[in-house]
């Protein structure tokens, strides 16, 4: 072989070499773009989820307040389901997608103790109330679509549905050893002071408060309105709005436009239709506090004594329990 | 081999890794965040971000992996941002313990 027949066929073998090199080169690339492909694709994909999340927290920290959406649902209890407190600890607020889910119980005073009344789970989407469910506790309960006369704590112009004498044989016919919550209607218009001192013996524990709406229960675009108050007994729950106030009654009304701004989501949380708190806010800086009706508990010997007093309209029996008055 | 195709493999797959782990812990988060648990901030988790965040260091001091390592690096510095959010956030959000 000559000198120039060996150099074509050195030629030839290296571009071989080189040609596979090439292609090994190539699949390499082709293999890594598809990988990354792949990934990048996979990255896109994981992170929606987790972005969708932080988007949902960074709305309840700084847009609606979940704080907000909160107190908003446990005030307007506190002011439209009589006799109710709520507990601080047995809140419990989960996150989802854009949503928030709160549940917490509800209790009331019967006799000296807290009973469980009603379990509460409230969805939210963003600020909207979407899913309400409520599990009552309670033997008891009062009217869930109200109308101007299905009232247990009625207005003294107002007429009641329900058997006032029979409510007072009912209760004449318990045993004495148990312990009950009525729902007090008054002749007139009272202070709350007036009659906490009239009623020994037992708990005031919740005082409706006229509103200048409850003698007809409708409100000036002549929607029934639901009936308003707040707590009487010093609430020393770490929770309650009414924890250390000096007056109930400020407080009440700080309550009322506080929740103002978050009327309709306060109408949907309550069991109550109508809140008109524009309305009846008025009302109350104009013409001061003063109550129709009451909650009261204690031994069922000591409600029954208030038959006799003259302030005392109507008397609807709520919960009864067995006994447990301590004092 | 070449050593220096040894070296630019060795960082070509720390690159790689860096992804692997950052988008397994990614993967995580969601599966925890899908089935409403609560995300476990500082346990093994936080170990796969530092190994992301490190292997995707690692990657960048190479031409051919450096965009693997950037790639890296941010998966593990989301991580660690979707971390801060859910722990500042989530005591501003939510008082109870």
């Amino acid at each position: 072989m000559n000198p120039y027949d060996k150099l074509i066929q050195k030629a030839k073998q290296d571009g071989g070499k080189q040609s596979d090199k090439g292609s090994a080169t190539i699949k390499r690339a082709i293999n890594s773009s598809k990988w990354r492909l792949i990934l990048s694709t996979l990255t896109v994909l994981l992170l929606i989820v987790p972005t969708c999340y932080m988007l949902t927290f960074g709305y309840y920290a700084f847009g609606t307040k979940s704080t907000t959406l909160m107190d908003v649902a446990s005030k307007t209890l506190y002011i439209t389901e009589p006799n109710t407190t709520l507990e601080e600890m047995e809140f419990d607020m989960d996150f989802t997608l854009f949503s928030m889910n709160l549940t917490f119980d509800q209790y009331k005073q019967i006799g000296d103790e807290i009973y469980p009344a009603k379990e509460y789970d409230l969805q939210f989407i963003f600020k909207d109330l979407v899913k309400k469910e409520t599990n009552s506790h309670l033997e008891k309960v009062y009217p869930k679509n109200p109308t101007e006369t299905n009232q247990w704590l009625a207005h003294p112009e107002q007429r009641v549905e329900f058997n006032g004498a029979n409510e007072w044989r009912v209760l004449s016919g318990l045993p004495e050893e148990t312990v009950v919550e009525a729902y007090i209607s008054l002749d007139k218009l009272y202070s709350v002071d007036e009659v906490v001192d009239s009623m020994e013996n037992i708990d005031v524990t919740w005082a409706a408060i006229y509103t200048g709406t409850e003698d007809t229960m409708l409100s000036e675009d002549g929607d029934v309105v639901s009936p308003i108050g707040y707590p009487v007994q010093p609430d020393q729950t770490y929770w309650s709005p009414f924890r250390d106030s000096t007056s109930h009654e400020e407080t009440f009304l700080t309550m009322l436009k506080e929740i103002e701004p978050y009327e309709d989501l306060a109408v949907e949380v309550s069991p109550h239709k109508n809140l008109e708190l524009d309305e009846r806010i008025d009302y109350l800086e104009e013409n001061g506090l003063a109550t129709y009706g009451v909650v009261v508990t204690g031994p069922t010997e000591e409600i029954a004594k208030l038959q006799e007093l003259e302030m005392v309209r109507h008397m609807k029996l709520g919960e009864v329990k067995l006994w447990n008055w301590g004092r | 081999m070449e050593l220096g195709t040894i070296k630019q493999q060795i960082f070509q797959w720390m690159g790689w890794l860096s992804i692997v782990t950052g988008l397994v812990s990614i993967a995580v988060i969601n599966i925890y965040l899908l089935w409403g648990l609560n995300v476990p901030i500082g346990k093994n988790i936080s170990l796969w971000l530092w190994v992301t965040i490190l292997l995707g260091i690692i990657a960048i001091f190479n031409k051919k992996s450096r965009s693997l390592g950037f790639w890296g690096i941010g998966l593990g510095l989301y991580l660690g941002l979707f971390y801060m959010v859910m722990f500042i956030l989530g005591w501003m959000i939510n008082p109870f313990p």
